[in-house]
């Protein structure tokens, strides 16, 4: 009796759970939307703002949160903290007015939606010429007495220059006397003559 | 039903890892023995004998054809008198993580072929007065703005570069070891020539972990030290040492873009410095060293004494 | 002078053959050494020779293995080699001293030891160059010193006054010699032929006729005015090798005088070591005499006290301060580790014969030489305490180091190769006294108020 009983009870029982396992993974699926970000940058008198636009499907995202960063070279730099959507899908950041960027001054944004419960993981980077040149007393290159050979302080090269000369010339000078000394031989003379 | 179903995946899932694991090991495995033994026709080839360190820290000889490694790749490194354009590499030490576990020493020295007691990176337990608490110190070369080392060189071998970095150019370098006795930090290593040193570190193609280091061995002779890893950089990899540390003691960065990272966490260089105190050591001998410190407070570890280890290998 | 001028007036002739006879004698006196080759020179210069040969074998040792075979390690990079070359470089400095400084203030009775100042001045600084190749870990790269010198480096700045030192040291020995070597051109027989040419050749057809006595004199005198800066510089150049560093130790303002001081004693004492050894060798005590002893005995004392002087303000002033880096250097150097050998150097090879030579007995040629011995070797001492001792205590404490990189003391190929280089300098002199008169003798007949341009003859009529 019980054994009938269970094999009519299987059959819906498995239906039933198939069923609810096919609507929760409905929901899941409706809650996990997949998003794209657009990013705009605002400059209004000395305040500079980045705003990352939200969008699913068309529609505004709201309450979303969005990190900010800035591409280094090693790694990416965080900005702002987490910053949530308004209500028109807009997260806002007040943009450092003080980051450097690049030779060029330029700046790549990365905005990021990560481990939301509700919005699948998404990027996106815009580049934007707001980088402030980091001050640079740079020396590496000037003359000193740490720089490379060429380089040399010239107050150096100068007096080392005159001393080597004016010792060397006063040596050149008595090897030269030594010559003198050969020359005024009457012998090396009578030699040569002889010969 | 549920069960029978469990059953049968099991073994499959069973069977599938071990699959993996095995082709994984395998392939691992062939790459291994390709960088060090190669083919049979490489090992015909009778050339020089080189030392290669392996992984697990024994010295074994291999024919020098037989060894592919990213130093001995033309394009992999670059030319040391440049600098890397516009970049301004400065690194900030936590003090206040560091533990002593060692395994940036360890890093470095994997990455830079040498075995020790050598050390480009050394931790040294500091204790500045009787009373002060004691801390440990990581320390390499400080890469100084005004450096002392390259002032007295006979022979331009060492130079400051564009990006910063104090070089060494090992084939001009004549090993008269002046700028050891300049440095005031005992910052530099010299290569007197030991039979124990490995000439190349046992490495899988294509790694790019932190032992990864295009940079050739320091030859015989000459001297080296701690260069920032540059040939990492210009592939937009940290140091090896920043990737080794457990503890993220080590930050690096450039400063032109005011950011140091240590891999995981990323600041910007003038916030850190400004919000926890940052300093640099022994600022009064008027070196300039590009490495700045995090003061050891609100330690992360207390300080242990057995961690230390003693480097007796001569 | 007035007699003598009578004199001279009255019998021209009769003054000038007495004092030919005169200088004849000294000459022969000088190449009497130059004839024999005795079994002791044999001996000398056979240990000498095998010494220098270990060395070679050593370097080539080095040269094959890399500088591991040595003591040297990260920590104490510079040891024995750096110290024997700052050694050498200190008792070239004698050469300068006794030829030009006495020349120049008209001390007349160092005529004799000229020329053995200046051939230790010229050995010594040749073997420093030859050391400090030693020391270099690539020395086939030393064309790079020239060809890619950097003109900020102390080195550089050593390599150019050690060259010039040695042009003008060389220079102030041959020519000087231009006489010696005629009179052995002419009169020692008994040589073989080869050795008569190359007298010949070196002679410069040295004749003495008022023209070349004119050219050489000047020479001589422009030299014995130059010589005196450049031997000055040297060894300050050297001082700032270690001076021109950040370390505790070598960071001293006084490094320059301080070891120039310190130069001039130990010249000092290896002349009157030299002197002792030729006037027994030789048999020149005709020409050395006691006086020259007891003169030198008070150079000594005088250098003696002028560099303790210089070792108070070196040792007693940081001590007053134990400044925190300073500390633990001094105290090893006064108590710890290098005592024995700090307090052997400042008493023995300082302060004790500073003392004893004050009194006159002291000063007889074998006390005196002892002392000068003990002067010398005080000196090499010292210069192995002002290098090693100060690499071993840097700023950042020595930490998971082998017990090797924590001392330094030199292996056996270090030490002979440095014996090597000792021996190679007493090869150059002592060859040289067998080739060439060891005293100049016309500076000395000039001394005895012989007019040496009227009466040298050296071609035998």
């Amino acid at each position: 009796m019980m054994k009938t009983f269970l094999k009519i009870k299987k059959i819906p029982f498995l239906l039933l759970v198939v069923l609810g396992l096919i609507s929760i993974n409905r929901v899941w699926a409706d809650e996990t939307k997949t998003a794209e970000i657009k990013l705009s940058f605002h400059a209004q008198d000395s305040l500079k703002t980045c705003n990352a636009l939200v969008m699913s499907e068309g529609k505004p995202l709201a309450n979303v949160v969005v990190k900010f960063y800035a591409k280094r070279l090693y790694s990416l730099l965080p900005l702002g903290g987490d910053i949530t959507t308004g209500e028109e899908g807009i997260a806002s950041l007040d943009f450092p007015k003080d980051l450097p960027g690049d030779e060029k001054d330029n700046i790549i944004v990365i905005a990021k939606i990560e481990d939301d419960e509700h919005v699948a993981n998404c990027q996106s980077q815009a580049t934007i010429n707001w980088g402030v040149k980091v001050k640079n007393n740079d020396h590496w290159n000037s003359r000193s007495l740490s720089a490379a050979r060429d380089k040399a302080p010239t107050l150096l090269i100068i007096v080392s220059n005159i001393i080597i000369t004016v010792i060397w010339g006063v040596i050149a000078y008595v090897v030269i006397q030594v010559f003198r000394i050969r020359k005024s031989s009457s012998r090396i003379k009578n030699k040569t003559i002889t010969n | 039903m549920e069960n029978e179903i469990e059953n049968n995946n099991n073994p499959r899932r069973k069977f599938l890892k071990f699959g993996l694991i095995a082709g994984g090991t395998a392939l691992v495995g062939m790459g291994v023995n390709k960088a060090l033994v190669g083919t049979l026709k490489a090992e015909e080839k009778s050339g020089t004998k080189v030392k290669v360190l392996m992984a697990d820290g024994k010295l074994v000889e291999v024919d020098r054809a037989a060894i592919e490694h990213p130093s001995l790749d033309s394009v992999t490194h670059l030319p040391i008198r440049e600098g890397l354009p516009g970049k301004k590499f400065v690194r900030v030490i936590d003090l206040a993580r560091c533990a002593n576990a060692r395994k940036c020493v360890e890093g470095c020295q994997k990455a830079h072929n040498m075995a020790s007691p050598y050390e480009y990176l050394k931790v040294r337990r500091m204790q500045d007065a009787g009373e002060t608490a004691p801390y440990w110190f990581p320390q390499m070369c400080f890469h100084c703005d005004n450096p002392p080392c390259t002032k007295v060189c006979p022979v331009d071998a060492t130079f400051k570069r564009s990006d910063g970095i104090v070089a060494i150019d090992s084939e001009r370098c004549v090993g008269c070891r002046f700028c050891m006795a300049a440095c005031p930090y005992s910052a530099r290593t010299f290569n007197w020539g030991s039979k124990d040193q490995p000439q190349q570190t046992a490495t899988v193609p294509g790694d790019k972990s932190e032992n990864y280091c295009p940079t050739p061995p320091t030859p015989v002779g000459t001297v080296s030290k701690c260069d920032f890893c540059p040939d990492r950089a210009a592939q937009g990899l940290l140091p090896s040492c920043v990737l080794s540390c457990p503890n993220g003691t080590i930050f690096h960065g450039d400063a032109n873009e005011d950011t140091v990272s240590n891999g995981e966490e990323t600041f910007r260089l003038s916030e850190l410095l400004a919000k926890r105190g940052g300093y640099r050591y022994m600022e009064e001998l008027g070196t300039e060293p590009r490495v700045y410190y995090l003061p050891p407070v609100n330690r992360m570890f207390p300080i242990e004494e057995d961690t230390e280890k003693h480097n007796t290998h001569e | 002078m007035m007699e003598e001028e009578n004199e001279i007036a009255e019998n021209p002739a009769a003054y000038t053959e007495e004092n030919i006879a005169k200088y004849k004698a000294m000459d022969e006196d000088l190449m009497r050494p130059l004839r024999k080759f005795g079994w002791g020179s044999k001996v000398w210069i056979g240990i000498l020779l095998l010494v220098f040969l270990t060395g070679c074998y050593e370097y080539y040792q080095q040269l094959k293995y890399g500088l591991i075979i040595t003591g040297l390690r990260d920590y104490a990079s510079w040891g024995m080699y750096i110290s024997n070359f700052v050694f050498f470089v200190a008792i070239s400095l004698v050469g300068a001293l006794i030829s030009s400084v006495l020349k120049l203030t008209h001390f007349e009775w160092f005529r004799p030891l000229t020329r053995i100042a200046e051939i230790i001045a010229v050995a010594a600084i040749i073997f420093a160059g030859l050391i400090i190749v030693v020391d270099m870990g690539r020395p086939e790269r030393v064309m790079n010193l020239f060809t890619h010198g950097r003109i900020q480096s102390p080195i550089m700045w050593d390599i150019i006054v050690v060259t010039t030192y040695l042009t003008a040291s060389f220079l102030f020995l041959y020519l000087p010699l231009l006489p010696g070597i005629a009179t052995c051109r002419d009169r020692l027989h008994g040589v073989p032929k080869w050795q008569k040419k190359m007298y010949t050749w070196l002679a410069l057809g040295w004749e003495g006729n008022p023209e070349q006595w004119r050219i050489m004199k000047t020479c001589v005198r422009i030299l014995s005015i130059l010589i005196i800066p450049l031997a000055i510089s040297i060894h300050t150049v050297t001082a700032w090798l270690f001076a021109s560093t950040l370390r505790p130790g070598w960071d001293s303002t006084n490094f320059g005088p301080y070891f120039v001081a310190g130069a001039f004693l130990a010249g000092t004492g290896c002349v009157i070591v030299g002197m002792a050894i030729f006037r027994k060798v030789y048999h020149l005590e005709k020409y050395i005499h006691d006086v020259h002893f007891n003169n030198m005995g008070k150079l000594l004392v005088f250098l003696c006290i002028i560099y303790a002087y210089f070792n108070v303000n070196e040792y007693l002033v940081p001590a007053y301060k134990m400044r925190g880096p300073e500390e633990k250097l001094l105290n090893d150097l006064f108590t710890g580790q290098f005592a024995p050998i700090y307090w052997f150097v400042q008493i023995f090879g300082m302060l004790l014969p500073a003392c004893i030579l004050l009194f006159k007995k002291a000063r007889k040629p074998l006390p005196l030489t002892i002392f000068a011995i003990l002067v010398v070797v005080g000196a090499w001492l010292k210069r192995y305490l002002i290098v090693s001792p100060i690499l071993l205590h840097p700023y950042l404490p020595i930490q998971n180091a082998p017990a090797n990189w924590v001392h330094y003391f030199p292996t056996f190929p270090e030490m002979s190769i440095v014996a090597a280089s000792l021996a190679g300098v007493l090869l150059i002199i002592t060859i040289f006294s067998k080739f060439f008169p060891i005293i100049s003798i016309w500076e000395v007949a000039e001394g005895d108020g012989i007019d040496i341009e009227k009466i040298y003859h050296p071609i035998e009529k």
